[in-house]
């Protein structure tokens, strides 16, 4: 005998297979009794599923005060026609946006500002940052890598610096790029070890529709990271002037390496300068993230329940 | 019959008026629709904030853009999916690029847990959750709503085209394939589990 093939089955079962088909395969299960039970092993396990899912999902609901209508409807009554209004618009965002246009070169601040105020409302369009033109010589600085985790996504180079002088820039390279773009640079922790340490740098970033910013990582002798943080917890996004950041991270005795620089995920371009590392007392805090999510009480409390709430 | 008629028809009026700009009608669309987009999120997050998040942001887009809903070509639900499925793909690629930044800016050595939660909030949750559960969530994202749409949503292959945004055909072949994988993960004689009350820790 030809039994039919587990797709008719699987096809049959789901209702999906074509008139004449379902009259042949009936004709045949009448016949056989393998292909009856297969058939009913499906329909069973495909009713598994069904009321699996059924039950679990229809048991979950949002939060009580999660989602509202209220916000809504409000937007629907200030109805503005869409991409008109640009959000947080400031001068220094302005001016640094105006830069997008312009070839690395010759524009002193004073006629960055003018163009900003001209040029300014144009800039923007719908919303979207054209990175088609990176604004910068396509020039590693010295001492540092570039990375792009999907190559060709981003380009890094060299911008006018935050207070003349030049800064280092990362930019997207495409329109919608997938992975992100880091420069970094690795060095020995000896001088370092058994200090604090904190990473002061200023960022400006131009439309970014992702985000950006710092990030330092100490390494063990074994490669293994002891402390880390890349301000995920606190992007940088949008179109910012120059403002500075720090990351503050210990460095232990057998440290061997600290690694940093500044990164930046999606469409736009971040910029850096005036990079500082300086060791800092322990009244500085860390902004460590590894760390952070480990940091358990060392000891159990409240074991008679008899303490104050 | 004619009580399906005349239900169809008050929809049509329903969605024509919604159109003009009855926020009324977006209010009664909002209720309807509000669970079970909200469930379909979840679905596919796997994660009570960012399902609820996505799905207001679906119905906030969607209740504030009559002009992009063509009823000829389906029902509200059915658009609505589609936006909900969209913005879930997005985020989630949204979560692997974070993830694989924190794993490069880390260090290739370590493995990840993803950021949203702690590790003791990932014991809980596996906990909680049926082994049916964990096994749908671990298929491939395209198989994964191709078979939560047709066996949770039921909805017909059309729809699920339409939501997709893909050829019937494949729609019907993801399907196909993902229970495939789960029954080679559960076994062919599964059967969904009752709570015990040992699984509620």
């Amino acid at each position: 005998m030809n039994h039919p093939d587990p797709k008719v089955l699987d096809d049959y079962v789901d209702g999906v297979l074509l008139m004449e088909e379902v009259l042949a395969l009936e004709e045949h299960l009448e016949a056989c009794a393998e292909c009856r039970a297969a058939v009913q092993a499906r329909q069973d396990f495909m009713d598994a599923v069904a009321d699996g899912l059924t039950e679990h999902l229809q048991a979950q609901s949002p939060g009580p005060r999660s989602m509202r209508f209220a916000p809504i409807a409000q937007q629907i009554r200030h109805a503005a026609p869409p991409g008109r209004r640009l959000p947080g618009w400031t001068m220094r965002a302005v001016a640094a946006a105006a830069v997008v246009l312009f070839a690395a070169g010759a524009w002193t601040s004073q006629q960055f500002q003018q163009r900003a105020v001209t040029d300014g409302p144009t800039l923007f369009g719908a919303g979207a940052v054209s990175p088609a033109t990176p604004p910068m010589e396509p020039l590693l600085p010295d001492g540092w890598q570039g990375t792009s985790s999907v190559p060709g996504e981003y380009t890094m180079g060299m911008v006018p610096g935050r207070e003349g002088g030049k800064a280092s820039a990362i930019a997207s390279a495409v329109e919608a790029p997938t992975g992100f773009g880091a420069l970094t640079q690795i060095v020995s922790a000896q001088n370092y070890q058994g200090q604090r340490l904190r990473l002061r740098a200023h960022l400006a970033t131009v439309g970014v529709q992702g985000w950006a910013g710092l990030w330092m990582r100490v390494d063990g002798p074994g490669g293994e990271p002891l402390s880390f943080d890349n301000m995920q917890a606190r992007p940088v996004v949008g179109s910012t002037g120059w403002t500075q950041h720090d990351v503050v991270l210990d460095v232990p005795p057998e440290a061997h390496a600290i690694a940093f620089g500044t990164l930046l995920a999606g469409s736009g371009a971040a910029w850096l300068d005036d990079i500082e590392l300086t060791a800092v007392d322990q009244s500085v805090p860390t902004t460590d993230s590894l760390n952070a999510q480990r940091s358990l009480p060392q000891n159990p409390v409240n074991l008679d329940f008899e303490g104050q709430p | 019959m004619k009580d399906n008629v005349t239900a169809i028809s008050n929809h049509q009026r329903l969605i024509a008026r919604w159109k003009q700009g009855d926020t009324q009608v977006a209010q009664v669309l909002y209720d309807t629709h509000r669970d079970q987009a909200f469930r379909l999120a979840l679905s596919l997050l796997d994660h009570q904030e960012d399902a609820e998040d996505v799905a207001q942001e679906a119905l906030s887009h969607a209740l504030l853009n009559p002009q992009r809903f063509d009823p000829a070509k389906g029902r509200f639900g059915t658009w609505l999916g589609g936006i909900v499925v969209r913005m879930c793909r997005s985020r989630r690629r949204a979560k692997r690029r974070r993830e694989r930044l924190m794993f490069w800016t880390w260090g290739r050595s370590r493995s990840l847990t993803p950021s949203a939660e702690t590790p003791e909030e990932a014991t809980v949750r596996n906990q909680q959750h049926s082994q049916l559960w964990r096994a749908v969530q671990a298929l491939p994202e395209l198989h994964k709503e191709a078979v939560i749409l047709r066996m949770w949503g039921g909805h017909t292959y059309q729809d699920i085209a339409q939501i997709l945004q893909c050829p019937q055909r494949t729609a019907q072949s993801r399907v196909r394939l993902g229970l495939e994988r789960l029954r080679l993960a559960l076994g062919q004689d599964f059967k969904p589990e009752a709570r015990r009350s040992e699984d509620l820790g």
